[in-house]
């Protein structure tokens, strides 16, 4: 159970997400929809520690998180754009966090990484470097560099914005399948359609306007 | 063709000098341009600190600053040799212009870089070593270069305080027999030495081309 309460976040005295609250169970999968300007991603880099918060808590079954706080971070984010490093390989990309953080040896994780990569359909990818990607694949080793460092709670930022509908669907199937790793999945998304494609819950959000 | 022969000896020695003021030159005021260049992206005073340093460096001519080292410094008793004060001037001077060259190779790499490796969670070392020094190697290889071809050319003011570098030796050659031959084989040296430094330069940015 992934629980935000009462955010608060302004940027130079204009508010953007006014006491806003979430409950997301595990395993479910949270759409966050809305106009551009709502504070879709703003809410999303809040809650990935990206943004710091002006106020407001972050519970993980119960427990306060402070998504700021990189040494037990466990939550982790396939970016809009992907934020592949285009100077390391596919599998690079995928393991090096875990043998730098995880303290993994270079084996066992790689083993790791082949699993994730055969299963999201990337196989014989490995070693090519990401600009001779297509856009779709791009995302699949963002998911996978994601999956590869365990997170409790993977957020997607506008995950179908650089895919044709056909991708969008496959990446909407993605996401839906690994519901059944117990992990929390949050979609900020301005595509109702796909939205409704995969979530449990919707969470509408509206640009915020002063009172009065 | 007997008097080339009879000159060349003291031209080659000429050109070791240069190389030795070129190559220690290099060797030192690259790093020390990638920490000034990780200074000047710092915090307020050492950033004003080293831009102030930078600025004279840029702003007064490596004339100047050759002179002001080897004649002017011992009026206020601070002696350095020649050959000392020669590679002092050029690495202070030069690791000015590679400092400002880092900073815009630093300041090019996309924030998703960073974001995305702070969500794995890398450190700020592991993030620099990895992702960041990496691309801004490849982005700046270009202009490095055209540093380093300037510095074989700039290398040739040492012989205002009198150092006997390859334009030195060309120059008493041609006063003491009255032709222009030292000259013009002054000349076919440079331009061997550049010409090898950009084949040398082009191989090691084929070298960096697997990535995009």
């Amino acid at each position: 159970m992934f629980q935000v309460k009462s955010l608060n976040k302004s940027f130079q005295g204009k508010t953007i997400i006014k006491d806003m609250n979430l409950d997301v169970a595990d395993n479910e999968i949270l759409s966050i929809v809305g106009p551009s300007g709502a504070g879709k991603t703003t809410l999303l880099r809040c809650i990935t520690g990206l943004e710091k918060a002006d106020s407001g808590k972050f519970f993980l079954d119960g427990e306060e998180i402070d998504p700021t706080d990189d040494s037990k971070s466990v939550i982790g984010v396939v970016f809009q754009d992907f934020g592949l490093f285009p100077n390391l390989t596919v599998i690079e990309n995928i393991i090096l966090a875990p043998q730098l953080v995880l303290k993994k040896s270079k084996e066992e994780a790689l083993k790791e990484a082949q699993e994730l990569i055969d299963k999201l359909d990337l196989t014989g990818k490995e070693t090519l470097y990401p600009y001779q990607l297509s856009g779709g694949q791009k995302q699949r080793v963002a998911i996978v560099r994601t999956l590869a460092m365990h997170p409790k709670i993977i957020c997607y930022d506008e995950p179908t914005s650089a895919l044709d509908p056909k991708l969008s669907e496959e990446v909407g199937k993605i996401i839906l399948d690994l519901k059944k790793q117990n992990i929390t999945q949050l979609v900020v998304t301005h595509d109702v359609a796909f939205a409704n494609q995969v979530a449990d819950k919707v969470k509408e959000v509206k640009p915020f306007k002063e009172e009065g | 063709m007997q008097y080339i022969l009879e000159i060349l000896p003291s031209l080659f020695s000429g050109v070791v000098t240069t190389l030795e003021i070129f190559a220690l030159t290099i060797v030192l005021s690259i790093p020390l341009g990638i920490l000034v260049s990780l200074a000047l992206t710092g915090k307020n005073i050492i950033k004003a600190i080293f831009e102030f340093y930078v600025w004279i460096m840029r702003g007064t001519p490596l004339l100047l600053q050759l002179i002001f080292i080897f004649y002017g410094l011992p009026i206020i008793g601070i002696v350095f040799p020649r050959f000392e004060a020669a590679v002092i001037a050029f690495v202070l001077n030069y690791a000015a212009y590679f400092a400002e060259i880092f900073r815009g190779g630093f300041q090019s790499i996309p924030k998703n870089q960073f974001e995305s490796a702070k969500m794995l969670r890398l450190t700020r070392w592991q993030t620099l070593r990895k992702i960041v020094i990496p691309q801004v190697f490849k982005i700046v290889l270009p202009s490095i270069g055209n540093e380093v071809i300037n510095l074989v050319k700039d290398s040739s003011l040492v012989y205002v305080i009198g150092i006997g570098d390859l334009l030195q030796a060309g120059n008493i050659a041609t006063a003491r027999d009255v032709t222009l031959v030292p000259l013009i084989l002054v000349a076919v040296f440079y331009l061997i030495l550049t010409a090898v430094l950009t084949l040398v330069l082009r191989k090691i940015e084929q070298r960096f081309d697997y990535w995009r």
